[in-house]
């Protein structure tokens, strides 16, 4: 049996489309704030886990080496997990392994991302993740997969681009409140139907930006979290699992790799249904289709169902059911590993009431963070709850 | 494997990925370069670890202190801690790591050509280019010279 | 806020600092070359394209054709059987209209790219390609029959650019 396992501290920077510090010196301000937030020292981590998406961005190649001392994972047993845009979500469950299987008592999940160094814009990195010899001749760029599944998704439950929309309008409005968010906004769902046609049906506003940031949490173990506290923050159930690499083969309209994640992640947790179990929720949502897509994947919503609870308000921040009320990556910004990790950062946040404007307004137990990523295909899920 | 084709049919592709990054300097960097434009060599101090480090960091790696304090180096308590020689088209040239008494790091450098032989532990100081031609760079250091 | 979380760390550079280089830059920029081998399946999809022909890989144990072909089938975990020629038709199974090319910076043409099944083909095997002879956008639908348009023969090069783009049956 593992044993059980706490979140203890969290932190980050501020996300922002270019920042002064360098990956290393982000990364250490979010884990610096992490152990404040624990009130503890680096000297009582034992383990630490490094989360960072493509070398390409920050133009470091190694970059799990390069963002070891300002990870605090310098002389310590350290390393650096991969899973794509899932990797946010990913690096605080493999602390958890840390944790769970006895090997260590504290252990620190960072994730950074510096987008900016990239010229002369970072979505040029995405180029080269596709297939060199069948897709790259064709011109692709990572815009095309998304548009290819969100038109794929509209088409299997005849969802119009308007409701989709929605979900960007509820997001950024929410970032208004997050100190760190980069593109918090009060905008409406003309506004998104109005902006610029990127890769038809994404729009400008369907998208989160490209940033530069940091985030960090501490997870300890149940002994040592109760000695700083009584009431514990516990890391109740995680998931993983991965689609096939031929993307062009899946069924694009529902994302089955996320509900195998899900559902082993609620195994763990006792949950039997999510709705009613789950008070709230952080899902992926570096575009807004991908908010309702995920919804779905989770069980939070009937296949297709999304788009009419998102317009119905329960997912907003004071409905009976939140999803992002952090802002999300629409409305806070997508350093990509730094953006998964901000999502667990928020459920500790909300869960300890230390949400600032963006508490929710209902008592929140349980919540979970969901990240996604490698070539749309991985889906990584994390439930932390408190009693 | 049943490969089905011979060896002529097996097939490659060739492309390139061309690359650009613009990179920050960083908290640390930006003042540790602009002091450097400046002539000055400055450290950032850890009071908890009693350590000053050289290229100067925000944070301490042992104890993760934040660094808000700096400490002027002199440029000329270098000595060699290793050194290499390169030999490209346009020379040799002898490329030294230099560390400074009581300071944690050090600057990676050239030694001045010329007759002089490096040595490791050789007391060597940085010379620095004229001001007009610093750009807030490391190589705002010429080279290094024995004492 | 509680009293732990107060301050976010962090220091913004503005559009114009980055630009104006009132702070400090380095710039590198590097072109890397690769010659990726296409391995055996590929190799033999891009010969055939050459010859005007699509070609799939057929595993017997779960009786699929799969589109791009593979040596090896990834939900059997063995080695495929045998090679299977498709048709040269397809259905979209989705489709998009870029305006934005690999930089972020605007296309002067958008461009028609879609999914599309391999007729001949397991359901939901195909591969990404471009559509073109296209009237009018809202002539796409997903469904849409489409049949390949080939370069002439003699300009084929073994390359998944064979296929110029698909076109409305």
């Amino acid at each position: 049996m593992p044993r059980k396992v706490c979140v203890i501290g969290a932190g980050m920077t501020l996300f922002r489309r270019r920042m002064l510090e360098t990956p290393k010196e982000l990364a250490f301000e979010a884990t610096r704030m992490a152990l404040e937030s624990a009130g503890i020292e680096r000297k009582e981590v034992d383990t630490v886990v490094a989360g960072s998406a493509p070398d390409a961005f920050d133009g470091v190649h190694m970059k799990g080496e390069y963002l070891l001392d300002g990870s605090g994972g310098y002389a310590r047993p350290y390393s650096r997990v991969f899973v794509g845009g899932a990797t946010g979500v990913y690096t605080p469950i493999a602390a958890w392994w840390h944790v769970a299987s006895g090997l260590s008592d504290v252990c620190l999940a960072v994730a950074e991302e510096k987008m900016s160094p990239l010229q002369p814009h970072p979505q040029y990195a995405f180029w080269s993740i596709f297939d060199h010899t069948i897709e790259r001749p064709l011109g692709v760029t990572l815009l095309w997969i998304f548009a290819l599944e969100m038109r794929r998704y509209m088409h299997a439950y005849n969802i119009k681009e308007e409701e989709i929309a929605l979900v960007s309008v509820k997001n950024k409005a929410n970032a208004l409140d997050h100190p760190c968010a980069q593109l918090g906004a009060k905008i409406t769902v003309e506004d998104v139907m109005k902006s610029e046609k990127m890769v038809w049906p994404v729009k400008r506003l369907d998208v989160s930006p490209t940033s530069d940031g940091a985030a960090a949490v501490v997870l300890a173990s149940e002994e040592f979290a109760k000695r700083l506290t009584k009431d514990p923050v516990y890391v109740a159930g995680c998931g993983w699992n991965i689609d096939s690499t031929y993307w062009t083969n899946r069924d694009l309209s529902y994302p089955q790799y996320l509900e195998n994640a899900a559902r082993m992640a609620y195994k763990q947790a006792g949950i039997k249904n999510p709705r009613k179990e789950i008070d709230f929720a952080e899902v992926y949502d570096p575009f807004d289709y991908k908010e309702l897509h995920h919804m779905e994947g989770l069980q939070f919503a009937k296949k297709g169902e999304a788009p009419k609870m998102t317009a119905s308000g329960m997912t907003q921040r004071n409905g009976e059911f939140p999803i992002n009320p952090s802002g999300g990556l629409l409305g806070v910004g997508n350093p990509i590993a730094a953006a998964g990790m901000m999502k667990v950062c928020e459920v500790y946040f909300q869960l300890t009431n230390q949400a600032g404007k963006r508490q929710v307004k209902k008592e929140v137990h349980t919540g979970l963070a969901q990240a996604w990523g490698d070539l749309m295909q991985y889906s990584s899920v994390l439930i932390l709850r408190r009693n | 494997m049943d490969l089905a084709l011979n060896e002529e049919e097996l097939k490659r592709w060739s492309d390139h990925i061309p690359l650009m990054w613009k990179y920050t300097a960083g908290i640390a960097g930006e003042r540790f370069l602009q002091l450097l434009k400046q002539g000055t060599l400055q450290a950032s101090v850890c009071k908890n670890c009693n350590k000053l480090f050289l290229p100067p960091k925000i944070f301490c790696k042992d104890c993760f202190a934040q660094l808000n304090e700096w400490r002027d180096v002199s440029p000329d308590d270098g000595f060699i801690y290793s050194f290499t020689s390169l030999t490209s088209g346009d020379g040799r040239r002898t490329v030294v790591l230099v560390k400074f008494d009581g300071v944690e790091g050090g600057l990676l450098g050239f030694f001045k050509p010329g007759r002089e032989e490096p040595k490791i532990g050789m007391k060597v100081r940085a010379v620095f280019k004229p001001k007009q031609e610093r750009k807030g760079s490391l190589s705002d250091i010429q080279y290094f010279e024995k004492i | 806020m509680s009293e732990r979380v107060k301050f976010f760390p962090g220091r913004e550079v503005s559009a114009e600092a980055f630009q104006s280089g009132s702070v400090l830059l380095t710039e590198y920029s590097t072109d890397l070359k690769y010659s990726w081998a296409s391995g055996v399946a590929i190799s033999k999809f891009l010969n055939e394209l050459k010859n005007g022909k699509i070609v799939g890989r057929k595993c017997n144990r779960c009786d699929r054709i799969l589109v791009p072909p593979r040596m090896f089938c990834e939900e059997c975990f063995r080695l495929t059987d045998s090679w299977i020629y498709t048709k040269d038709t397809g259905t979209v199974n989705t489709y998009s209209i870029a305006y934005v090319g690999t930089d972020a910076s605007r296309l002067k043409e958008p461009l028609y790219i879609a999914v599309i099944n391999i007729d001949g083909a397991s359901p939901g095997m195909g591969f990404l390609h471009l559509l073109n002879e296209i009237k009018s956008e809202k002539e796409i639908k997903v469904g849409m029959k489409v049949r390949a348009v080939w370069k002439e023969q003699s300009e084929r090069t073994g390359s998944i650019l064979d296929i110029k783009y698909f076109k409305p049956l």
